[in-house]
């Protein structure tokens, strides 16, 4: 029952999402409502469980001192002060507020600043005209960079707009949309097996039958 | 002309660093065109209908800040010229309400905007696409409290719209930087509707984007910095996105140009 109960559930929530989407009395009963309020409830305990999960890594990491240990401890202190502040506080409370805006601001522009001088470095690195495909994206990846900053305006005219917007609109989503409609085919696939039971990797088996 | 293979990522990094603190004490002032997809978005939100309500997504953090910020600020400022009533606020991404929030504060005091009443946050409510369609049947049920955790129902911008439907709200404004993003907007509350979808991209997701500018799904876009720098010509308010362009300029020159001599070395080694 360990992996039929959570397999059952599976089946009954999808068909319960595909009667409330494409049939006219499944939009009328609007059973969607409740699976919504289910999932967010869902949503919160899963949150709780990756907290307890966390904890007890972490305290496994620190009774056998392996590396880095000093970093869990950091990242246990800073998970439970601010979760002791949040419930003092609540959502709004001004410390509790300041924190997060005045410490993970920063840190998360930080680190997209840094993207920047990484993707300066490799595409240095990895732009070689190797093979004929290589010289292809190559120059479609000058003519769209150059094109879409005003440098490009200043060196080519109106050229440099006409060929960006062409890469871009043309070869770009011709690609995209055939990548997209594979994913869309691909997610249809996976979703009937899941309701079919025959995907169960998200139960803990062995993946595929 | 090997060596020009093995340049050092340090100094290319240094010299990153000198080309942008350069451009931006001494900008070079370089034209920036307007292109007619900043146009097309320009309109899509200037012919709403008078006295539209228009919900104003922020859903990014502040890593895109740099590029979405700008496209915000203006986004605001044309709203607000235009007397659209504005609900703000997103799923899941907490940090870009908090931004928003420090943009249309003042704003909202210059154009005499009351809150409540003519602008309302709803901060940022957990659940992705699923909130969404919660939101689509109730909203004051979905968000409950708004960014300054009052019941959200109690205010006559919130009665007014008592749910995310094309009978209530006439475009959803996209700040887009990932999932959940436009496309959840898109699935959820647009698509099939009268709603008109806009969305402000990081230039990262541009392509994948245009597919849907393309096929009519996103009634207009704002295609990264550059995009942003088009759009505030045309809202008439040259901001940030404006100024960066000459440091995009100059950076993209330098990585072409890195570029170009990499290869020089790459074909010269090989004969």
């Amino acid at each position: 029952m360990r992996k039929e109960g959570p397999m059952i559930l599976t089946v009954i929530s999808s068909l319960v999402v595909v009667f409330s989407t494409y049939f006219f009395l499944g939009q009328k009963w609007n059973l969607m409502e409740p699976l919504n309020n289910w999932f967010q409830i869902s949503y919160a305990i899963a949150l709780a469980l990756g907290f307890v999960n966390l904890t007890v890594i972490h305290v496994k990491y620190i009774q056998r001192k392996r590396e880095g240990w000093f970093y869990s401890i950091v990242l246990l202190l800073c998970m439970y002060a601010y979760l002791v502040l949040g419930m003092i506080q609540t959502q709004n409370g001004l410390q509790f507020d300041w924190i997060y805006v005045n410490a993970m601001s920063p840190l998360s522009a930080t680190m997209f600043s840094l993207v920047a001088f990484f993707i300066t470095s490799a595409a240095y690195r990895a732009f070689r005209i190797r093979t004929k495909e290589a010289t292809i994206l190559l120059v479609c990846a000058l003519f769209v960079m150059l094109g879409r900053a005003p440098i490009g305006d200043a060196i080519w005219g109106n050229w440099s707009a006409f060929v960006s917007k062409w890469v871009m609109g043309t070869l770009n989503v011709a690609g995209m949309r055939g990548i997209n409609l594979g994913i869309a085919v691909g997610g249809f696939a996976t979703a009937l097996r899941i309701m079919l039971g025959l995907e169960r990797a998200h139960i803990g088996g062995s993946g595929t039958q | 002309m090997e060596r020009l293979m093995k340049i050092d990522r340090r100094l290319l990094y240094l010299i990153s660093v000198a080309l942008v603190a350069v451009t931006i004490f001494m900008p070079l002032g370089l034209p920036v065109k307007v292109s007619p997809l900043a146009v097309q978005t320009y309109d899509a939100i200037q012919n709403l209908p008078d006295n539209s309500v228009v919900l104003i997504a922020p859903m990014y953090d502040p890593g895109a800040a740099g590029e979405l910020n700008p496209m915000l600020k203006a986004m605001l400022y044309q709203c607000m010229e235009r007397g659209y009533k504005i609900i703000l606020g997103n799923t899941n991404w907490t940090l870009g309400v908090a931004i928003a929030h420090d943009m249309i504060t003042p704003i909202a005091a210059e154009f005499n905007y009351v809150y409540g009443t003519d602008y309302i946050e709803f901060g940022s409510k957990p659940g992705g696409s699923v909130w969404m369609q919660s939101a689509q049947t109730d909203l004051a049920g979905a968000a409950i409290v708004d960014f300054n955790n009052d019941p959200i129902g109690q205010f006559p911008l919130i009665q007014a719209v008592p749910r995310l439907t094309q009978e209530y709200i006439a475009a959803v404004l996209v700040l887009d930087c990932g999932t959940p993003g436009a496309v959840e907007w898109l699935q959820i509350i647009t698509q099939g509707t009268s709603i008109k979808l806009i969305v402000g991209e990081i230039q990262m997701s541009v392509p994948d984007s245009m597919t849907y500018v393309q096929s009519g799904q996103y009634n207009g876009m704002i295609a990264g910095s550059r995009g942003g720098a088009e759009y505030e010509q045309l809202v008439g308010r040259p901001g940030a996105a404006l100024k960066s362009q000459d440091t995009m300029s100059v950076i993209a020159l330098m990585v072409a140009l890195f570029i170009v001599l990499g290869n020089i070395g790459y074909v010269t080694r090989k004969r």
